[in-house]
């Protein structure tokens, strides 16, 4: 979905909201801070039925041109209200990113950040850990060419080799099933002998134990 | 009397000896469900011990259960009871086989068929309701399963179900299946209906299956709950097989394959398969794209759609079109699922003339060796007869078997050049038991006495006992749990029920806490490749998985997808419902059944099962006899220790303890393992107590 449309539906919906606050006849801050709750809340539902996470700077930008405090009180604010459970946000390196859970799961989104911000050695060391960690499992390195990371295999395998020499990431470990498939895993999180048995398992054993 | 629902009341007796056709009450067997539960009981009763498979004696039950054809999800499964000819002891066993035919024998008004004696020419039974007859099948002995489905519908019409032998069945090899509508096979009796010639069973039924009075909406909204919160994919994996935006895991292993972009690409026009998130019911049946989970991506461009059994909402069953096979005198149309591709793949012993094992001519092969199999009936013994082949080539005793000149006339240069041509040869040797290669037929057991395999040969090839049957999800899955699901029965366990929950691509952590609300620890469920010592909640797992198997096969469901102890559903912490079985028995049958009484009525139809092997193989000693678990599992990785990471080597003592465990779990002797007077009569079958004792078989 293009901005410009997202932008129209916005206003539109800010001008919807102004409305019904009218209707209510409540006091006029009170009022604002909600119509604007509600616009932030409804571009982000919209970015994430999209399956884009938001950066939380385009609410700086007209037509919300919120100032920095006043966005953040607001996606403070965002977080205690009941209807708006589902916005959850994200700290990127430089910026925070917002997302609906009603569209894209945390885990989803944490990938689509990482990707977002392009720190792609990071990446692919905290999905490494995290499903070393989390499930755990030795990661296929295929992973990387799909959704949401779509690396290509040069890129990737310049991003290994450069992972390879980061001393903080020392952790990420290589091994290969026997069809030559390679997986990462994390030691801080998996033996390697563990690991290495359940590429094998993936790669080459169940395949033959449908 | 209260009107029968779920059940149709009645079964078929049809003895081919004498030609007589009579009805048996279902009702008197009811504590057994139906299905499986049903024929061990007839087994039992009827079939005297020592009988052979072959046998004018022996029987074959085809059983279906109340919940077969009601629209239950994934009920459209068929169990066939019979002696097994591979089985040493000639033991029984079931072969299951989807499709429409068990509803179709719903609808017709049977709950299952007897089939007994013998007749002396080719026949094939008709069912149109009520109306059953025994008709001359002379026109249709020799024939594959294909061409007998067709000239039956043409007889019958195209709303009939045919279940038929192929040439193999004829034939008494021992590795046949009966098939039906082309791709829905079920193995291992196949030689038993060729022995009886029994060609074909076709049926045409029209009648309403009742559920209980009153119980339409409840029916409903169960079926929804099921279908919007609980069902997942093939195997119930419940997360998709790649990183979606709705989805909070992923596991490159599940089965739910759809995704954006993903199509079934020779659909007019193609269909994509999208995300299929939960709550999104008419998604269910795209979420598994089997094609390309079996065969690779290059099954995608020939996918039509996805098939399956009656009132299915999964579909596992690839149909694909794939013109290449009209060059070897076949349509250009294939269907099939799991082993039946792989197996064929395996015949072919130094690969694809491609090199690809998931390239195009890995795909055509594949398809055509399961066509190949299907329309002659063969049955693959779950991937061991290409094994069994592949250690007879490689130590020379094929060579040493076979005569020369026969020897010689196998065209070994298409096995060389990966030329899927070969499968012509291999089946149709096997099938019209063309010489000594023929033997590869007769299963491991009987196979490695006539071309006297050396011991080694049941020390691997993926070999799991004497008993002639390969592992089946063993200790790779869920260690001592695995390998108890794989010592129960007389062919490989067909029991998906641990594997499902070990396969769901949850967490472990997260399986772990399910495994303790339905095991009673979380210490039921290891982490993969990373075991711990034998506990009485891992023979809890065990032994539920087992009952749960037993159940499916009764009642019936299909054990690829049921039970549902899992759910793809963040909202429900990804828990399952494993009391769905029992609400759908109760809401058909109307009879109110807790989910602890269905279990009970499951652990009646395992031990029956465990008497009746006592009774066929004339022995108590079920742990030495029986139980048996192969060196290999004990010897693998011999650089590792049992109980470490990254291994499943097990311990020996370890499992002698699993099996007294697991024996005491039922109730059964803990010495022996066979069931005892006090556990018979506790659970109804004080007759089967009094027959084994008068063998001189209660421990
Ligand atoms: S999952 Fe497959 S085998 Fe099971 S009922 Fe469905 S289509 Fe048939």
């Amino acid at each position: 979905m293009d901005t410009k449309t997202n932008t129209d539906n916005l206003e539109s919906e800010i001008l919807e909201g102004k409305a019904k606050g009218g209707v209510a006849g409540s006091d006029a801050d009170i009022e604002e801070v909600f119509d604007k709750s509600a616009a932030v809340a409804s571009f982000i539902r919209e970015q994430s039925a999209n399956h884009q996470t938001t950066n939380a700077e385009v609410f700086l930008e007209a037509p919300f041109s919120l100032e920095v405090e006043e966005l953040l009180a607001l996606l403070d604010e965002l977080k205690l209200e009941g209807a708006y459970k589902d916005i959850y946000s994200i700290k990127g390196e430089k910026t925070i990113y917002l997302f609906s859970n009603q569209y894209i799961t945390h885990n989803y989104a944490n990938m689509m950040v990482m990707v977002e911000e392009r720190d792609l050695i990071k990446l692919v060391a905290e999905t490494v850990r995290y499903e070393s960690k989390t499930y755990p499992r030795p990661t296929d390195v295929r992973l990387f060419y799909r959704n949401p990371f779509k690396l290509s295999v040069d890129i990737f395998k310049a991003v290994l080799k450069q992972l390879k020499e980061t001393v903080d990431y020392d952790d990420i470990k290589e091994t290969k099933a026997s069809n030559n498939a390679v997986y990462l895993y994390s030691d801080k999180f998996m033996d390697r002998s563990h690991a290495t048995s359940l590429a094998e398992w993936v790669e080459v054993e169940a395949d033959q134990n449908p | 009397m209260a009107k029968i629902t779920g059940w149709a009341g009645k079964m078929l007796r049809v003895n081919l000896t004498t030609g007589a056709i009579s009805t048996v009450d279902t009702m008197k067997y009811k504590d057994f469900i139906g299905g499986a539960g049903i024929g061990y009981k007839i087994i039992f009763d009827e079939v005297p011990q020592g009988t052979k498979a072959y046998d004018e004696a022996n029987k074959v039950v085809f059983g279906v259960g109340p919940l077969t054809g009601t629209g239950a999800p994934c009920s459209g499964r068929t169990n066939i009871t019979s002696l097994a000819p591979t089985n040493p002891y000639h033991a029984v066993t079931d072969s299951h086989m989807g499709g429409n035919f068990g509803a179709y024998l719903k609808f017709a008004g049977w709950d299952g068929i007897i089939v007994e004696g013998a007749s002396n020419k080719p026949v094939w039974l008709r069912i149109e309701n009520d109306k059953v007859t025994i008709e001359d099948a002379a026109h249709l002995w020799g024939k594959g399963t294909v061409e007998t489905s067709m000239l039956l519908n043409e007889e019958m019409g195209k709303e009939a179900c045919i279940a038929s032998i192929g040439q193999a069945g004829e034939n008494l090899i021992n590795l046949s299946s009966i098939v039906n509508s082309v791709n829905h096979s079920a193995g291992g009796h196949g030689g038993i209906l060729g022995a009886k010639k029994l060609k074909a069973i076709g049926i045409i039924g029209t009648q309403a299956i009742n559920i209980a009075e009153g119980k339409g909406k409840d029916w409903v909204d169960l079926n929804a709950y099921m279908m919007d919160e609980i069902i997942g994919a093939n195997n119930q994996h419940v997360v998709p097989n790649t990183p979606q935006p709705w989805a909070e895991f992923h596991d490159s292993r599940s089965r739910w394959t759809a995704q954006t972009a993903l199509f079934w690409g020779a659909a007019k026009p193609p269909v994509e398969t999208g995300e299929c998130p939960p709550g999104e019911k008419n998604k269910v049946g795209l979420r598994t794209q089997k094609a390309v989970f079996d065969l690779g991506p290059v099954a995608e461009a020939r996918t039509i759609k996805m098939g399956g059994c009656h009132s299915c909402p999964i579909r596992c069953q690839s149909n694909l079109e794939v013109p290449e096979l009209e060059k070897y005198g076949l349509t250009r149309y294939a269907a099939s699922t799991c082993i039946n591709f792989s197996s064929p793949g395996s015949v072919m012993l130094k690969g694809y003339s491609d090199g690809d094992p998931k390239g195009e001519v890995a795909l055509i092969t594949k398809c055509l060796g399961s066509r190949l199999a299907d329309d002659y009936g063969i049955w693959s013994n779950y991937g061991q007869l290409p094994r069994d082949f592949k250690y007879a080539y490689t130590t020379g005793k094929l060579k040493e078997a076979l005569p020369k000149e026969e020897y010689d006339s196998i065209p070994w240069d298409l096995v060389e050049s990966g030329d899927p041509a070969f499968l012509l040869e291999f089946y149709r040797r096997i099938a019209l038991k063309e010489g000594e290669f023929s033997h590869l037929g007769d299963g491991p057991y009987w196979l490695a006495e006539r071309w006297k395999f050396d011991e080694d040969y049941w020390n691997g090839n993926s070999l799991w006992s004497k008993m002639a049957y390969p592992k089946h999800h063993s200790n790779e899955s869920g260690a001592q749990v695995g390998v108890l699901v794989n010592i129960m029965f007389n062919r490989d366990a067909n029991s998906h029920t641990h594997q499902n929950m070990i396969g769901a691509g949850l967490p472990t952590e997260l399986l772990r806490e399910i495994s303790g609300e339905v095991w009673g620890s979380p210490d039921a469920f290891d982490v993969p490749q990373n075991y711990t010592p034998m506990n009485e909640y891992k023979a809890n797992f065990a032994k539920w998985s087992l009952d749960r198997n037993f159940l499916h096969d009764s009642i019936t469901l299909c054990n690829w997808v049921w039970p549902m102890t899992v759910s793809p559903s963040k909202k429900r912490n990804y828990r399952g419902d494993t009391a769905l079985e029992a609400k759908f028995f109760s809401l058909a049958t109307g009879i109110e059944t807790s989910e602890a009484e269905l279990d009970l009525a499951a652990e009646r139809i395992s031990t029956l099962h465990r008497a009746l092997t006592v009774k066929n193989m004339k022995t108590i000693d079920m742990r030495n006899q029986h139980d048996t678990i192969p060196t290999y599992v004990f010897d693998v990785d011999p650089d590792k220790k049992p109980f470490t990471p990254g291994t499943v080597k097990m311990d020996k003592d370890d499992m002698q303890l699993a099996l007294t465990m697991l024996y005491k779990a039922y109730g059964w002797d803990e010495k022996t393992g066979a069931p005892t007077r006090a556990t018979l009569e506790k659970l109804g079958m004080k007759d089967v107590a009094d027959e084994l004792e008068g063998l001189k078989l209660l421990p």
